[in-house]
């Protein structure tokens, strides 16, 4: 009986379902944690014993990645305090890191909890169709998201230990529609324009040669719009306000602390990050955005000087949005015309696995510089749905320090 | 979709059944001292002393001068061998002369010292060895530094061969400079 059952279920969930016990999936957040608190561990294991580093040899001695010792900080500053006109440290290092990344989402298909549903499950099929209208059924359903975002970073060393960086994204959005509403069978909305502005500070720990900890504590401003226009059912012949998937921006002041752990044993490098984005009041139009906490961990291998695979699993729990835009409702007794419009139908839980590739030049001016391409899809999800599912991702990123 | 997360898995499944087994490539991240530790450590094993050097029973001593960091840093090697004997780091915390090592690092703040002491330091077996470009111009036979993070180390040669020592040919064409 249930090789029946798990025979119409994806791919992804059955294979998952093999390899976890059922209550895990059902537990995932706290296995996420779980994982990250793991690989947090994983720092004894990636410190290289004093025995093997004396082994090292001439040539990689001479061409080692040489860092400040921070055991003896204070005799280095107070050495370079005594000298006029030189900077602070006595490294020379890259102060200046860019980054310009490009990243595409795809949204197909539905999900309630961890259940597809097929656009014909949401879409309701309308008042002369004799089908019963619910909560969990719309005249118009987006079916087809694609998101797509161009990101310009930039950060500044201060010190080895100190960073300040900004970060601009500018978002395009495009959605598929299809309805029940006479005239709009099947539509597009497009929006576009610059996100939340970003800016942070970070602390770099390292606790020996092959350990460090990032600690970086970020503020979104509410630079991107909350007020994006387009022609949909509910107006005809002007403009109206799109729901909150069609948004550039969350309109709040948000708080986006992160943790990085990275750690080295060989060829292989490792880590774990922790993201929060916490939301703070209510925007203008009187919602706000659910938090979210995302967790990572992942490994790369240095497969060769120029390129490195990496695989990440990627943990992600959202909530569902506060408030609501009353803007994006309709009278009745069914205010919401699409599930995108219900503020409820927002929030989850994902667990997505991601393979990349980092090319680098190893020698030149290029050396501090790569590029990084990684393609991922969700493995497991739990919707508060109807809501549109993840099909896949992909993104390219061009990093530059000098 | 379905070829494409098939796929993928896979390469999860392979990438996390991956061993270590290739070449190392990218680069090794050293702690300052630590490096320094290191590459001073392998310039002796690279040098060759001359033969009025202390017994083979006789452990090999690396003296930190009133350098209690980069001492720390050389506990690593305490213990090693070099030349078929044991390594000791000894920490002279006085001002006075060290004798009886065979590798003594200068610190930029015993400069004055070392001046008064270089006479007396030529005529006995030990290389000296300093941080400091200061130092290095006043006599030390080895600098070690730091240069766009990597290490890199200059060899004032006529020293060195005045004390009658004898620096491997191989070990001599990484050095940023060789002054004659």
């Amino acid at each position: 009986m249930i090789r029946v059952v798990l025979r119409h279920e994806p791919l992804q969930r059955r294979i998952l379902s093999y390899l976890l016990p059922i209550d895990i999936v059902r537990h995932i957040k706290y296995y996420l944690l779980s994982y990250f608190y793991l690989a947090m561990g994983l720092c004894a294991f990636g410190q290289t014993p004093p025995v093997d580093l004396a082994n090292i040899s001439l040539g990689d001695l001479l061409n080692a990645k040489i860092i400040r010792s921070h055991s003896n900080q204070a005799a280095h500053v107070a050495i370079v305090e005594g000298r006029e006109g030189v900077p602070e440290g006595n490294l020379d290092w890259k102060r200046f890191h860019f980054s310009l990344s490009y990243i595409d989402v795809k949204f197909d298909g539905y999900k309630k909890g961890t259940s597809d549903l097929s656009v014909d499950n949401v879409l309701w099929s309308g008042p002369t169709s004799g089908e019963a209208r619910t909560d969990e059924n719309f005249p118009v359903v987006p079916t087809k998201i694609y998101q797509q975002a161009i990101q310009l970073k930039g950060a500044y060393d201060i010190s080895e230990q100190y960073s300040l960086s900004l970060s601009i994204p500018y978002i395009q959005q495009e959605t598929e529609h299809v309805s029940s509403v006479p005239g709009f069978d099947d539509f597009t909305i497009i929006s576009e324009g610059f996100g939340d502005i970003e800016a942070g500070v970070s602390w770099l720990h390292w606790f020996n040669q092959n350990n460090s900890l990032l600690v970086n504590l970020g503020l979104s401003f509410p630079t991107g719009s909350i007020d994006e226009k387009g022609r949909t059912p509910r107006d005809a012949n002007q403009d109206t306000q799109l729901p909150y998937t069609m948004q550039l921006g969350s309109g709040t002041y948000d708080i986006k602390p992160s943790i990085i752990y990275t750690g080295r044993a060989g060829d292989w490098t490792y880590g774990a990050n922790l993201n929060l984005t916490l939301r703070t009041g209510k925007n203008s139009r009187d919602y706000r955005l659910g938090n979210v906490y995302q967790a990572d961990i992942w490994t790369r291998y240095a497969l060769a000087d120029w390129v490195q695979p990496s695989i990440r699993i990627n943990g992600i729990i959202w909530d569902c949005i506060s408030g609501q835009d009353d803007e994006i409702t309709v009278p009745g007794p069914f205010p919401y015309p699409a599930a995108v419009t219900n503020p409820k139908l927002f929030g989850g839980t994902k667990c997505l696995a991601l393979f990349g590739l980092r090319f680098r030049d190893p020698e030149g001016w290029l050396e501090d510089t790569f590029l990084e391409v990684e393609a991922g899809l969700p493995i497991y999800e739990r919707l508060n749905g109807p809501q549109p599912s993840e099909d896949w991702r992909f993104s390219v990123s061009l990093v530059l320090s000098f | 979709m379905q070829p494409i997360k098939k796929c993928l898995l896979l390469a999860l499944g392979l990438s996390l059944s991956m061993s270590p087994v290739s070449a190392s490539n990218d680069r090794r991240v050293i702690e300052e001292n630590q490096g320094k530790a290191l590459l001073i450590y392998n310039i002796a094993k690279f040098t060759v002393w001359p033969p009025e050097m202390a017994p083979t029973d006789a452990p090999f001593i690396f003296t930190l001068w009133n350098d209690e960091a980069l001492a720390d840093a050389f506990q690593m090697i305490e213990g090693l061998e070099t030349h078929g004997r044991k390594v000791r780091i000894n920490r002279q915390n006085e001002d006075s002369i060290p004798v009886g090592c065979e590798v003594i690092i200068i610190p930029n703040h015993q400069l004055q010292l070392f001046i008064k002491a270089r006479d007396e330091l030529d005529d006995m077996p030990i290389l000296t060895v300093t941080t400091e470009p200061n130092v290095f111009e006043a006599g030390a036979m080895v600098l070690i530094e730091v240069v766009d993070d990597r290490l890199s180390f200059s060899v004032n040669l006529g020293a060195v061969k005045a004390s009658g020592f004898e620096i491997s040919g191989n070990l001599l064409r990484h050095a940023k400079e060789v002054n004659l």
